[in-house]
């Protein structure tokens, strides 16, 4: 198996993200479902429902934030990955030819190596600590939207026989959706870090 | 280890090739680079890939100033002929490389920018080295498309790329010593690379009228002497462009 590196994540988040914003536009689907059930409705007990579906929609919309920011990390990941493999490479065949050259032939060129190399690696560092902050709040985001799901639980048994089952079932999905944010996050997060502790 | 041996020598004016590499691993192709010096100034023919370039570089340091190399000729694009550009440049940024303008574009894809890169019109032109024109010698489809060799009037050599080629192990000697025997290991290179008849029988009668004293490959054996012209005339006769058919 290849180890765990900056390219592995990128991986690993684009083919999460894929699954994410199927989930964001189902719940915005939902959300937008349940707004125009509830408007039908004239019962002063489902303006909490409202604001639960109004919660979702923006739910969505910050889920859809956050996916774009992590794209654009990736695209950043991507560029910067390369330089390094590919600084790796010179650096491996610029050492083994000051190793056979005479001494100090080569020596500028294994300074200056040197100094952009750790530069490189300080800023690859820092990409994949952000990573990790995003995908921490990738986290959040599930679980924050597992608790709203719930409130949309409590605000659905509210509602009047007709709608209970309807809102009920707007109210599992959304916390189905929130769950599968959540495990996403919560499998990339070791990833990301697995990746920065190797770097 | 590769080895430097010279050439050609007179006053300031000097030829010198790196060659025969028996650490090199069995999967990259052999090289031979050329130093052609004037005065301070030195210029590296088809410097190689870069897996061969710390082989390139140390040989070239034990026997030779690498700060004095100024600048870098091309003959075409190929990966092991050019793809050490950047190792190069590291070393020196301000190393400038002559190839055809047909690459100028797509040579960089292995390093430097819009400075690194000095075009050569079709037709050729001359190139300069500490105040020496060597001339950059058209020889375009054999076998890239915009492809260059560099003759040096003084001393009477023509660097010719990969016409000439021969696909030796690293034991074998560095000037030709037996011409039918070598050409049987530089035929199936000639018949499947080169790829235009009209192009090669055009080098053939352009080749001939430098009368060059030696003919250096970037592959292979050395032609000196009558060995020169024996080449040019088996290679003007030789049937290019044939695709080896399979064996059933
Ligand atoms: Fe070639
Ligand atoms: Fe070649």
């Amino acid at each position: 198996m290849s180890s765990v590196n900056g390219l592995t994540v990128v991986v690993a988040l684009n083919e999460a993200a894929k699954d994410m914003r199927e989930h964001s536009f189902q719940v915005r689907i939902r959300a937008l479902d349940a707004l125009v059930r509830s408007a039908k409705q004239q019962s002063s007990g489902l303006a909490g429902f409202r604001e639960v579906s109004h919660q979702m929609r923006r739910w969505s919309d910050d889920l859809g934030t956050q996916l774009e920011s992590l794209q654009k990390l990736c695209g950043e990941s991507v560029v910067r990955e390369s330089q390094f493999r590919t600084m790796l490479r010179k650096r491996r065949l610029m050492e083994r030819a000051a190793q056979l050259s005479p001494a100090g032939a080569l020596e500028h060129c294994l300074a200056a190596t040197s100094t952009r190399d750790a530069k490189l690696r300080t800023t690859r560092l820092a990409e994949l600590h952000r990573t990790i902050v995003e995908l921490e709040a990738l986290t959040q985001l599930g679980l924050m939207a597992i608790v709203l799901s719930h409130t949309a639980m409590i605000e659905a048994a509210g509602a009047g026989n007709r709608e209970r089952a309807v809102l009920s079932q707007v109210a599992r999905e959304f916390g189905e959706h929130a769950n599968s944010v959540l495990r996403i996050g919560k499998r990339l997060v070791p990833l990301a870090r697995t990746a920065r502790e190797a770097a | 280890m590769k080895k430097m041996i010279t050439l050609y020598e007179k006053g300031a004016h000097s030829w010198r090739v790196v060659a025969r590499d028996p650490a090199r691993p069995n999967h990259l192709i052999d090289t031979n680079e050329y130093l052609i010096s004037h005065g301070d100034a030195t210029l590296l023919t088809d410097p190689g890939g870069q897996e061969v370039f710390p082989a390139v570089f140390a040989a070239i340091a034990e026997g030779w100033d690498p700060r004095k190399i100024n600048t870098l000729f091309s003959s075409h694009q190929d990966p092991d002929v050019i793809s050490s550009l950047a190792l190069w440049l590291d070393f020196n940024p301000a190393i400038k490389c002559h190839t055809s303008w047909l690459w100028c574009s797509f040579i960089p894809h292995f390093g430097g920018d819009e400075g690194t890169l000095v075009p050569i019109p079709d037709e050729g032109c001359g190139i300069e080295v500490g105040g020496f024109m060597l001339q950059a010698v058209p020889a375009h489809f054999l076998h890239s498309s915009g492809n260059f060799h560099l003759f040096d009037a003084d001393a009477g050599i023509l660097f010719t790329g990969d016409v000439g080629a021969a696909l030796q192990p690293p034991e074998a000697p560095l000037f030709v010593e037996n011409f039918s025997e070598h050409i049987k290991l530089a035929e199936g290179f000639h018949k499947r690379w080169m790829g235009s008849a009209a192009a090669k029988n055009d080098w053939c009668h352009r080749a001939r009228a430098l009368k060059p004293t030696m003919l250096c490959p970037q592959h292979g054996a050395i032609y000196r002497g009558d060995d020169v012209m024996r080449f040019i005339d088996w290679f003007e006769a030789l049937e290019v462009g044939v695709l080896r058919k399979a064996k059933h």
